[in-house]
């Protein structure tokens, strides 16, 4: 007797958190190769571990943008096949067009065949109503690595304080996730000129210790330590 | 070493079901419920000064 | 890209119905704060009405301290303080509790809602200004904001002292200007009431150095947003005071009508999402307070706010 397959929901779930562990020991030095060839190739289950890779998107990537890991032919392989297997879709959110798109770029820059990311443009919510807009950048994060085409090419001082605004109400909300994602592209933009009006390193200690303890949570704060102005780990 | 997704047999495109989990993965929302600060009379220690014009607070024990 | 800026009207109009809606209610339940009548100064218990009555009066004075109130509700401005004054037998309930409590200062805050509004007891001015010369009251043991509600309100009722505002407001909370999103329920009153005494509820918005002054406007708007969302209409109510009491108010007119919504038909302001009580005088102990807040703070926005757009 067989059972219907419940939602795969859980099992690409778990799928992420194991990719996002690996993505963040190459930031921090904890472990050897973090491509996601290696995940996608020691993994029990490989189309979970493929939809982690397009969960992921961009932050694939951070170990070679941030810390000078390789990034090479089979790991550019295993994001193709990811798009193959998960192709971009007519229905995708926004958010969705503009991880894709920025994944393909990176695709293309480190050696990858290109892949379709879906071309409609999309327009941002105006940044005057600070929480609507803080929402919207907490669902990009991953587009907030150096050398990505992102919502945020230009920093300001009122960006910056609208991404202070919404770390600090995801804060107060104990929304740590948020919180983490928000601080990353508040580091993002303190490291491009336009400073942060909170205490980022306080924050992400606080986040760190008192937050979900997810290991996608523990990159966006990893990768948000590297992005501050003055931090020494960062590639042009 | 390069290690080739081939050797294993390569998964099939993914079905409605699979494609939902991967995409409401992608952007997760925030926190629908509220976990911000609220009165806790546990948390206060100077309970017992009468303070002007603040929120109303549990009575005092008798003296 | 810049934040539009708000009509002036919005913020106006909404906090003059919240106002006149509020003052009309305490004007109309004023009796519910009745003393007991063989109430001396000991008040066996002082927050059920004794406070009430010196809330009703702040709120009061400010309505004419502002001087923009309708024929109808200065009117009833007047009639809460007679009632109050009243209650409080001119004074000489005061009286009777400073001495009994020497270390109490309550009676002085109490009175300076009086003398803001031109009432007087001379021998309990110069009680106040004795007990204000003793070195016991510069040693008592007080909260920071307490510190400077007391230096308010002896400043407010013409008393002789001279207290250094920027060593009181340093020594608060708000004066580290800290980490905005390190802070509890508790310590978001201790801020408010950190303004409210250091401006003397907007009357003197130049109290509050530029470094404070620029730090309420970048996050105020984060503590009522997250605090409205959980309905706590008290705490809203607080920080939209907050704003008034700023150089330039920046508070956005959809938050006042949030807080207008929460306003009961009856002009009853409930201290957060709760149903409140049928009963009357269970409702008077539970919503006086944010009563006197909402209508403090539409007074305060209705005079002063000019329609300034938020800082993002």
């Amino acid at each position: 007797m067989s059972y219907p397959d419940p939602s795969p929901h859980a099992v690409y779930a778990a799928a992420v958190e194991s990719l996002a562990g690996r993505v963040l020991g190459a930031l921090t030095g904890t472990r050897g190769p973090a491509g996601p060839a290696r995940h996608v190739e020691e993994a029990g289950d490989p189309k979970a571990a493929l939809a982690a890779v397009r969960v992921l998107g961009p932050d694939v990537f951070a170990p070679a943008l941030l810390a000078g890991a390789a990034f090479g032919p089979a790991d550019c392989e295993a994001v193709t096949e990811a798009f193959r297997v998960f192709p971009p879709g007519p229905d995708d959110p926004p958010e969705t067009v503009w991880r894709d798109r920025a994944t393909a770029a990176l695709l293309t820059r480190h050696g990858g065949d290109p892949v379709a990311p879906g071309a409609q443009p999309v327009s941002r919510t105006p940044r005057h109503r600070w929480r609507i807009w803080a929402g919207w950048m907490a669902r990009l994060s991953p587009l907030a690595l150096p050398g990505v085409t992102g919502p945020l090419p230009e920093p300001d001082a009122r960006a910056a304080q609208a991404l202070a605004m919404g770390t600090t109400r995801a804060l107060l909300r104990r929304d740590h996730p948020t919180a983490a994602r928000l601080a990353r592209w508040a580091a993002y933009a303190d490291g491009r000129g336009a400073p942060c009006t909170l205490d980022l390193g306080a924050v992400l200690d606080h986040i760190e210790l008192c937050g979900s303890g997810t290991a996608r949570t523990a990159l966006d704060t990893a990768i948000a330590r590297r992005l501050a102005a003055g931090s020494e780990r960062r590639t042009a | 070493m390069s290690v080739q997704a081939s050797t294993r047999i390569s998964p099939v495109l993914a079905g409605s079901a699979e494609r939902s989990a991967m995409t409401s993965l992608i952007s997760e929302p925030e926190a629908p419920v509220s976990g911000a600060p609220v009165y806790s009379p546990e948390a206060v220690g100077v309970l017992l000064l009468l303070i002007l014009l603040s929120p109303k607070q549990p009575s005092e024990p008798r003296k | 890209m810049t934040a539009p800026s708000p009509s002036p009207a919005a913020v106006r109009r909404t906090a003059h119905t919240l106002a006149t809606g509020a003052v009309g209610w305490l004007h109309r339940h004023r009796e519910l704060g009745s003393l007991p009548p063989d109430t001396s100064g000991e008040l066996t218990d002082p927050d059920s009405v004794y406070k009430p009555l010196g809330e009703s009066a702040l709120a009061a004075s400010l309505v004419l301290r502002e001087g923009i109130a309708s024929p109808a509700d200065r009117r009833a401005a007047e009639e809460i303080l007679d009632f109050a004054w009243a209650q409080l037998r001119e004074g000489d309930l005061l009286y009777e509790r400073q001495l009994r409590y020497m270390m109490m200062t309550d009676p002085l805050e109490l009175y300076t809602h009086f003398a803001r509004a031109g009432y007087r007891h001379e021998r309990l001015h110069a009680l106040f200004n004795h007990l204000g010369r003793l070195v016991s009251r510069d040693g008592a043991e007080q909260l920071p904001n307490r510190r400077l509600a007391v230096a308010n309100a002896a400043r407010v009722a013409g008393l002789d002292r001279e207290p250094d505002w920027q060593v009181l407001t340093d020594a608060t909370w708000l004066g580290h200007t800290p980490e905005p999103w390190a802070i509890d329920w508790m310590t978001a009153y201790c801020v408010t009431h950190t303004v409210f005494h250091v401006t003397d509820w907007g009357g003197r918005p130049q109290g509050l150095s530029p470094e404070i002054q620029d730090y309420l406007a970048r996050w105020l708007p984060v503590w009522m947003d997250v605090w409205q969302e959980i309905q706590e209409w008290d705490l809203l109510a607080e920080l939209l005071i907050v704003d008034s009491c700023l150089a330039e108010p920046r508070s956005a007119p959809e938050v006042w009508e949030v807080l207008a919504g929460a306003q009961r038909p009856d002009g009853l302001v409930p201290r957060n999402g709760e149903p409140v009580s049928d009963d009357p005088e269970q409702a008077f102990r539970e919503h006086h307070h944010t009563t006197v807040v909402a209508a403090v703070a539409g007074t305060l926005a209705l005079s002063r706010h000019r329609g300034a757009p938020a800082l993002v």
